[in-house]
């Protein structure tokens, strides 16, 4: 089963951003930066707020151990994430 | 096929490696503050540290010199406001990237990551949403038990080698780390004293270790293999109560520290 990060789409995370018994991998996104286990769990900072404050910075690549892909485009990326789809409207009674 | 011996095999990969050359492979990102600045890049290998600089660029006539690792830091002393200096980032054999700075001038937008040579810009170390990175505070070293002779490399205690400088940019502080090696060495001798003392400890369903340290405060993970996934100091006071697993004391396994 593939995985990718819930923040901004990078396809390539070591692991699933949480495991089977619910903990954070503790993995550092490479591109967006997030930790999980740490900046969900510990700083109660959501997906969506961090890939908003990732995004106004010009969705850089983040990691000072990994290069980035060659041709990457952080904003493209995010922009691949599958969207939710939207929640329906209750109907009135 | 015959296998050929491992040491030729490991002769091959060496000589591959030394012919490809070392690369930059973030920054150098340059923060200035008043007329000091602190400059940080990082390399896909080992290497020293050497930053040439000067107001001309065919005459780089001060330098500033690191540590040998991946992650380089150097402070630059004495610099004058208003004026742009120019650089070389590198090792005392080889430059590795050139640019150029102003003191006082609002840096550009970030640069490619694979980098034109271009003027630096200051990257900050903290995630987008936390406050403005703390300044460096030096800690008294933990009273830990002198295992740093006894400390395995870190190939062999930390879980992805190419994970180590991330981690070590945004938690090595709170160690005090002094390199990314310095931090997978505290994480090694933090679960030594884990088993010795009988920290709190939990293991899940997937085999990962959680410990925790009430008097430190300090909290790391490992895999099921005991290598390193992190290190780092939450700041919520039941972040550990929350984490799954089960309680668990920790043993030291019959070949000897992880």
């Amino acid at each position: 089963m593939t995985h990718s990060c819930p923040v901004c789409a990078y396809p390539k995370p070591k692991e699933p951003p949480r495991s089977a018994s619910g903990g954070g991998s503790y993995e550092i996104c490479p591109s967006c930066g997030f930790q999980f286990g740490v900046d969900d769990d510990d700083k109660g900072i959501t997906f969506s707020k961090w890939r908003t404050a990732w995004l106004k910075r010009g969705a850089p690549w983040s990691s000072l151990g990994q290069k980035a892909p060659r041709d990457w485009d952080g904003k493209a990326q995010a922009a691949s994430r599958p969207k939710k789809p939207a929640a329906k409207a209750k109907k009135a009674n | 096929m015959k296998r050929l011996p491992a040491a030729i095999l490991l002769c091959i990969f060496w000589l591959t490696r030394w012919a490809m050359g070392v690369e930059i492979t973030a920054g150098p990102t340059i923060q200035v503050q008043g007329t000091a600045a602190t400059v940080q890049w990082s390399t896909d290998a080992e290497c020293g540290t050497l930053f040439k600089y000067g107001l001309d660029a065919d005459h780089l006539n001060h330098k500033a010199e690191g540590k040998v690792g991946l992650i380089h830091t150097v402070t630059l002393d004495g610099l004058l406001d208003g004026k742009t200096y120019f650089f070389s980032a590198g090792t005392a054999k080889k430059s590795l990237k050139t640019g150029q700075f102003t003191v006082g001038k609002p840096m550009p937008a970030p640069a490619d990551p694979k980098g034109t040579p271009a003027s630096s810009d200051p990257k900050p170390a903290a995630p987008p949403i936390a406050p403005a990175p703390k300044p460096p505070v030096p800690r008294p070293a933990p009273s830990v038990k002198p295992a740093s002779s006894l400390a395995p490399p870190t190939r062999a205690t930390w879980g992805d080698p190419s994970s180590l400088a991330d981690h070590f940019a945004r938690h090595g502080r709170d160690f005090g780390a002094t390199s990314a090696d310095d931090y997978a060495r505290k994480a090694w001798e933090f679960l030594q004293r884990a088993i010795d003392e009988g920290l709190p400890a939990k293991v899940d369903g997937d085999g990962v270790i959680r410990v925790y340290e009430p008097r430190t405060k300090s909290f790391a993970s490992y895999n099921k293999a005991g290598r390193t996934k992190t290190f780092f100091k939450p700041q919520r006071p039941d972040y550990f109560r929350d984490q799954p697993g089960k309680p668990i004391r920790l043993n030291r396994p019959a070949s000897g520290p992880q």
